[in-house]
């Protein structure tokens, strides 16, 4: 079992719920149970399809930073395996084969948009927040923010986001393509759920666009 | 701030505006943390200085040199580690629109007129304005444009996403206010790094952009840590 997330599976769906009140902060400990917990579902043929969503009111507030650089200095090689290990375990869920679906209310910023970002969906209530407040803490994104981002958007709105650190509120980030779905907050899972059920069969992430489409912009 | 310095219509004298020595030493200086390009009087650039260009046509060999130089500039500033904002006022044409579309960031004056008149002297644009107008217009309006050699107006140049947007403002107070608000008090190394993964994630293999991306948050993870432990942030 985990400390911060909480795990379940049913009727073929993986849930992934991030776990650590009041705004899901993601700390090393999140880091390294989502690393165990992605080396044993995306092998597991039972799991058809991910839904990712946080506990309570929001998604995530993203990385604990202090937490993050509280790391030895002495031994930069450690710290830097780590957050290599963070970005790999993102993109795993980037590169899966099965649907992997963020279900986002209220705030999802820095290393939560990463994640968000790295997933295949994203359904998001109307009071999400989006962004990335990295540069104001000197630092950067470090698990593929940049990289997602770029498959939907210029280097302009690349550099207000980053750069300057602006947010998104959730029309803004549906007008960018970063939002598939708009619900309301206490429909996300059932949504994400019937979402799910529509593809996992014969899954094909080529085809993210048709999917989109036909079953999450139709109606 | 860099001018295009030849007023009235500030014609580029050649191919390359700046030398690319130049342009590296202001990139890597500590103090400039962004660039704004902009033209001297009422316009941006009118282009090529076509008598120019037609006596460098009898030396083909230098031609040839010219053009490359011109052309790997532009691709230089593209790729340049800090932001670049085109500042865009009056006439933006030929050349002077090639060096326009290879800022990241561009702003113009609500009265600008931009074209690709290269066609009227049976000449097409010569430094990657024919690929950064397909990238940012779509293929049609590319063809369309550089074909027809027609003048567009800021609108036009806003819809086809020549500009990013436009402002009744002076273009270059405008532009100065929102590279300040981007930029502020942010150290020069983020800056850097955030533009390199910006210009990573479209350029470089998922994998390969992925992990330069986390290996430069390393690097400032580090030097923050080191901020915060001595204490002086």
């Amino acid at each position: 079992m985990y400390q911060s997330i909480n795990w379940r599976f049913e009727d073929n769906i993986g849930f992934i719920e991030l776990n650590s009140p009041p705004a899901n902060s993601m700390n090393k400990l999140f880091f390294y149970e989502i690393r165990e917990l992605t080396d044993k579902i995306l092998n597991d043929e039972r799991v058809k399809a991910i839904i990712i969503s946080g506990a309570g009111r929001h998604f995530s507030s993203g990385a604990d930073i202090r937490d993050l650089l509280s790391f030895d200095t002495r031994v930069p090689q450690q710290a830097k395996d780590f957050y290599m290990a963070n970005s790999h375990t993102f993109k795993r869920f980037h590169a899966a084969k099965i649907p992997v679906i963020a279900a986002i209310k209220g705030v999802c910023i820095g290393s939560a948009m990463e994640l968000a970002m790295a997933c295949h969906f994203r359904i998001a209530a109307e009071n999400i927040m989006l962004g990335f407040p990295e540069a104001s803490f000197n630092l950067m994104t470090g698990c593929g923010g940049s990289v997602y981002l770029s498959k939907f958007t210029g280097k302009k709105t690349m550099m207000e986001l980053m750069l300057k650190g602006n947010n998104l509120n959730v029309s803004e980030a549906e007008q960018l393509g970063l939002i598939d779905k708009v619900v309301r907050k206490d429909e996300i899972i059932v949504k994400a759920v019937n979402f799910a059920r529509q593809i996992y069969d014969n899954y094909n992430p080529e085809l993210r666009n048709y999917y989109v489409g036909k079953f999450l912009k139709s109606k | 701030m860099l001018k295009i310095n030849s007023p009235p219509q500030n014609y580029l004298k050649s191919p390359s505006f700046i030398s690319k020595e130049l342009l590296y030493n202001i990139a890597d200086d500590q103090e400039i943390k962004g660039i704004i390009i902009t033209g001297t009087g009422r316009h941006f650039s009118a282009g090529a200085d076509l008598e120019n260009l037609f006596e460098l046509v009898k030396y083909p060999d230098i031609l040839k040199q010219e053009m490359t130089a011109g052309s790997e500039l532009l691709e230089q500033i593209s790729e340049l580690k800090i932001p670049v904002i085109a500042a865009i006022n009056g006439v933006c044409w030929g050349g002077g629109l090639e060096i326009a579309l290879s800022c990241h960031i561009r702003f113009a004056s609500a009265k600008a007129l931009f074209a690709f008149p290269e066609i009227n002297s049976a000449l097409l644009p010569g430094l990657g304005g024919i690929v950064r107008m397909v990238k940012e217009s779509g293929t049609y309006a590319a063809i369309a444009n550089v074909l027809s050699g027609e003048i567009f107006d800021a609108e036009k140049a806003l819809k086809l996403n020549v500009v990013h947007q436009l402002t009744e403002e002076n273009v270059l107070e405008y532009s100065l206010k929102y590279l300040n608000s981007m930029l502020e008090s942010k150290p020069k190394k983020v800056i850097a790094s955030i533009m390199q993964s910006i210009h990573n994630a479209y350029k470089l293999p998922l994998h390969e952009a992925l992990h330069e991306e986390t290996l430069m948050f390393c690097e400032l993870a580090e030097e923050e840590a080191a901020r915060r432990k001595s204490g002086s942030l």
